[in-house]
């Protein structure tokens, strides 16, 4: 039997960031993500909860951008990669090359699971920058697992590495569950 | 001739009525509309919308810096579309802007009949808040594709504008 070899993406300094109204300093940035790569993480997401692009009176401005706090943990690991989290309509590619050059190399797109199409500009100029994209596709529910899987399957062929199925709404326990995990497997 | 996106037909006279009576540092919208009535244009150039409607926002006078965030809504029935304008002016006194507001709505009105605001305009510290909303007609497209009719009735205002002619009944 194989073990399944297990990934860490820390998202403390991302999400972690609405409780605090996104008042992240680089300092705590740097204090934060020095340890998660000490510890063996993977990938560290870091900036404003909300995505790029996010500060704004409606999400709350934070302190600092987000390139200066990509900036900043980019400067401390050693092993980890720094994600970057982009909400298409808020987000923008300008803010994707932007975070890129400040050292962000994985970009996890985030949509409903039926608006996927929104994100398919950002996933493929993350993947000419030479970035990881991810796709962070919400409420499955709303899809079911068939129609979930066509909508994965059109972040894959965009160049989506990786779907992750973000049951915000906390529906997938037990059958569903279940059957989302066989769509994918076929 | 281009006509600007639906986010900015229903939110620069918003902006520009704030201007026309306070000194405005920045502008920001935040146009919620139904996933139904977004097409494939609109899904695959998402950010153009938000570049052209916040580069609209900058050319009302004095507006020095703009914002705009879109978001498709897949709730069922389809809601209408719905703004959030967020204005920081530098001073000013909140019931002049107020009646600009007012004012400025009511003129749209005229030309998008299901323009209006969806609550009363919000005053704090320096940050003008104002919600406005559009139903369409409901003539051709269902009645909360108003993000569409406003195009529609903003052409017809421009071809009329542009022919000084009254458009036929």
């Amino acid at each position: 039997m194989t073990v399944p070899r297990i990934r860490i993406l820390d998202t403390t300094l991302r999400d972690g960031s609405h409780a605090i109204a996104h008042r992240l300093t680089p300092e705590n940035v740097r204090h934060v993500a020095a340890a998660l790569d000490g510890a063996g993480a993977w990938a560290i997401a870091v900036g404003h909860g909300d995505g790029l692009g996010a500060r704004s009176v409606q999400y709350g401005f934070g302190l600092h951008s987000d390139e200066e706090l990509i900036a900043a943990a980019g400067g401390v690991v050693s092993r980890a990669r720094i994600a970057t989290g982009l909400l298409p309509g808020i987000g923008t590619r300008r803010d994707l090359e932007s975070v890129y050059e400040a050292g962000a190399r994985i970009c996890r797109v985030s949509t409903l699971c039926t608006e996927v199409d929104i994100g398919l500009q950002h996933l493929r100029l993350a993947r000419e920058l030479g970035m990881e994209p991810y796709s962070h596709v919400t409420m499955p529910h709303l899809l079911g697992p068939r129609e979930f899987a066509e909508a994965a399957k059109l972040v894959a062929d965009a160049g989506s590495e990786c779907v992750y199925i973000v049951d915000t709404a906390g529906t997938l326990i037990g059958q569903p569950c279940f059957w989302f995990c066989l769509f994918f497997e076929n | 001739m281009n006509l600007i996106t639906c986010g900015a037909q229903a939110t620069v006279p918003i902006v520009a009525a704030v201007s026309s009576v306070a000194s405005v540092a920045y502008a920001e919208t935040v146009s919620t509309v139904a996933s139904r009535s977004a097409g494939p244009g609109t899904r695959q150039n998402i950010d153009e919308f938000t570049f052209a409607t916040a580069r609209s926002l900058e050319t009302v006078d004095g507006a020095v810096r703009g914002k705009s965030i879109i978001i498709l809504n897949p709730a069922e029935p389809p809601l209408v579309i719905r703004n959030t304008v967020y204005v920081q002016t530098l001073g000013g006194d909140p019931d002049k802007a107020e009646q600009a507001i007012r004012a400025a709505v009511d003129e749209v009105s005229r030309y998008v009949l299901g323009y209006r605001l969806a609550s009363e305009p919000q005053f704090r510290d320096e940050l003008v808040t104002v919600f406005v909303e559009v139903e369409g007609a409901g003539d051709y497209l269902p009645a909360y594709a108003g993000n569409l009719d406003i195009m529609t009735s903003a052409a017809v205002r421009v071809a009329e504008l542009d022919t000084k002619e009254p458009a036929m009944a």
